[in-house]
């Protein structure tokens, strides 16, 4: 896959001590990560400082890293060790370091559940949980696929197999409801 | 239906719905080019009186992005950590000239363990929600010290204020009319000046910290697991944060360590405060805590723009003297304060001159 190679010759260069082949990687991989990431945690301040560390971390141990085949997956598990770490901080703080096995094991969250999760004004989590409720099931699909999973309008019609006129103005009316709602 | 994949089709009578389902405008959201960026934000300055609306789509979008962040602005701050890592070791290698092979190793393994710590820092200012809150920006009067060792800032009512390292502090834009506030990150020494009718407050983090004229060391790196407290003269008082209610009050010469962590509600004041008497060095018998501050300054028979120079660099402050006359006067002493201006104030004490601050420089005149 072209992703795929394009990715290990950003990581390959980096190792090598390109700098702008680090940011390449970055640009490339900044909202897989932080999608992954927002499912272990839905704390987006978290994620997006792990991210960033990540990947100084990588620029300081450059000269040390190896080949690695699947580029995206060693970042991920970095990721997620760097979160985990954060959290058995706070967690060992809060004298519940007992938890951190389970949390390996936990199911990772929902589109739903993340956007109600990172919001940290109540009314607006109350307005959106009533919100979500009132879209159909395939409306959510549908803005799951575009504004979280960052699909164009081709792309969630090929998958969905409809028009794109047709994905489109089912956004639109979802949004429309949206927009109502959440005044 | 408009075309959905560029900004072309949006109008300035646009409804908020055919704003918030264009591709153009969410990858605006997500900052994934600077075109895209730069586009959007000139077509939204010519339409002010859509600002609204803008900013309602832009908020729907980001509510339905679940807050992915902007990616341009994030690689700002990966780039910048990354630049401020290297200008850090490399300044580390060139103060230390490793005369022995065998140290080499052991200097590397510590360069490494700074410059990560430096990092997070970093990383943490521009990332701490506190500085991005959308009621706190360009209002204020933000002085930082950056790479200097030590800056030092005297505002307009006589308060003296000596940053350490990577450390700022921002103003409350009232405070020249009384309001007397600000927001310290990282580590200050305070000589505030006495005003009974208008208290003196130092927000950090995690605790605020309510003075009436007093000097007093405040070493609160967001990063850190805790931040201190120490008094040298005057009173004190420590509010807690996380948990409102909770306070201690400073006597001289104590310090207070609090737990940033602490964030259990019922936590009591003595579990997240710990007070305990300044440790003074044994040499000097001035506290250890203000130790990064005090200049001792051994002057034999030297002119007093001699000791401007001086001072200036340890202070971090430019000290310009005015009149020639001035400058061939000559001191001897041996001085330890802990502000310029106490420093100053010494000096005058001995051959007479005048000092005044303009614009944060201190002018010494005849």
């Amino acid at each position: 896959m072209l992703f795929e190679e394009d990715v290990r010759s950003y990581w390959d260069k980096m190792r090598l001590g390109d700098k702008q082949a680090l940011f390449e990687l970055y640009n490339n991989m900044y909202f897989h990560l932080i999608r992954f990431g927002l499912k272990i945690n839905a704390d987006d301040e978290l994620v997006k400082d792990c991210v960033n560390q990540v990947f100084l971390n990588l620029w300081d141990k450059r000269s040390r890293l190896n080949a690695v085949d699947n580029v995206k997956s060693y970042l991920m598990t970095s990721l997620k060790r760097c979160m985990l770490d954060q959290l058995a901080y706070t967690d060992k703080m809060n004298a519940a370091v007992s938890r951190m096995g389970a949390e390996e094991e936990r199911a990772e969250l929902s589109y739903e559940e993340i956007m109600i999760a990172v919001q940290q004004d109540d009314e607006l989590k109350h307005k959106l949980q009533l919100a979500i409720k009132q879209l159909t099931p395939r409306q959510m699909e549908l803005i799951q696929l575009k504004f979280f999973e960052g699909l164009t309008y081709e792309q969630i019609a090929e998958r969905s197999s409809q028009t794109v006129k047709t994905a489109y103005n089912t956004i639109y009316d979802a949004i429309k409801m949206l927009k109502k709602l959440l005044k | 239906m408009v075309n959905v994949n560029t900004m072309v089709g949006i109008k300035d009578d646009f409804c908020i719905e055919e704003l918030i389902c264009c591709e153009s405008f969410q990858q605006y959201c997500l900052g994934t080019s600077l075109a895209d960026q730069i586009l959007w934000d000139e077509w939204i300055e010519k339409i002010p009186h859509r600002k609204t609306d803008f900013e309602e789509a832009k908020k729907i979008v980001n509510i339905l992005n679940v807050k992915q962040g902007s990616r341009l602005s994030q690689i700002k701050d990966l780039k910048e950590g990354i630049k401020y890592r290297n200008a850090f070791v490399e300044k580390i290698e060139l103060g230390t000239e490793p005369n022995l092979n065998h140290k080499r190793a052991y200097l590397k393994y510590t360069i490494g363990i700074a410059a990560a710590i430096v990092a997070v820092l970093f990383l943490y200012f521009y990332s701490n929600p506190y500085l991005k809150d959308k009621n706190t920006p360009n209002i204020f009067k933000h002085y930082s010290s950056g790479m200097a060792v030590r800056r030092t800032i005297i505002l307009s009512d006589g308060t003296v204020i000596t940053l350490a390292k990577e450390s700022s502090i921002q103003l409350d834009d009232a405070y020249d009319t009384g309001k007397r506030e600000l927001w310290l990150t990282g580590e200050a020494f305070f000589d505030v000046k006495h005003d009974t009718a208008h208290p003196f407050i130092v927000h950090t983090s995690f605790n605020d910290v309510k003075v009436l004229g007093t000097t007093f060391n405040i070493k609160a790196y967001p990063n850190s697991k805790t931040t201190e407290t120490s008094l040298i003269h005057g009173s004190v008082r420590i509010d807690s944060k996380s948990n409102p209610g909770n306070f201690v009050i400073l006597k001289p010469n104590q310090k207070v360590v609090s737990n940033n962590q602490s964030e259990t509600k019922d936590e009591s004041v003595t579990k997240e405060y710990k007070v305990s008497v300044l440790q003074t060095d044994s040499f000097s018998k001035k506290p250890e805590e203000t130790k990064w501050i005090r200049s001792r300054l051994d002057i034999d028979n030297l002119p007093l723009s001699a000791i401007a120079q001086k001072l200036q660099t340890w202070y971090g402050i430019e000290v310009l003297i005015a009149d020639e006359e001035v400058k061939d006067y000559r001191y001897s002493g041996t001085f330890e304060n802990e502000t310029i201006v106490k420093t100053l104030e010494a000096l005058q004490l001995s051959y007479p001159f005048k000092f005044e601050i303009e614009n944060n420089k201190i002018i010494i005149k005849k």
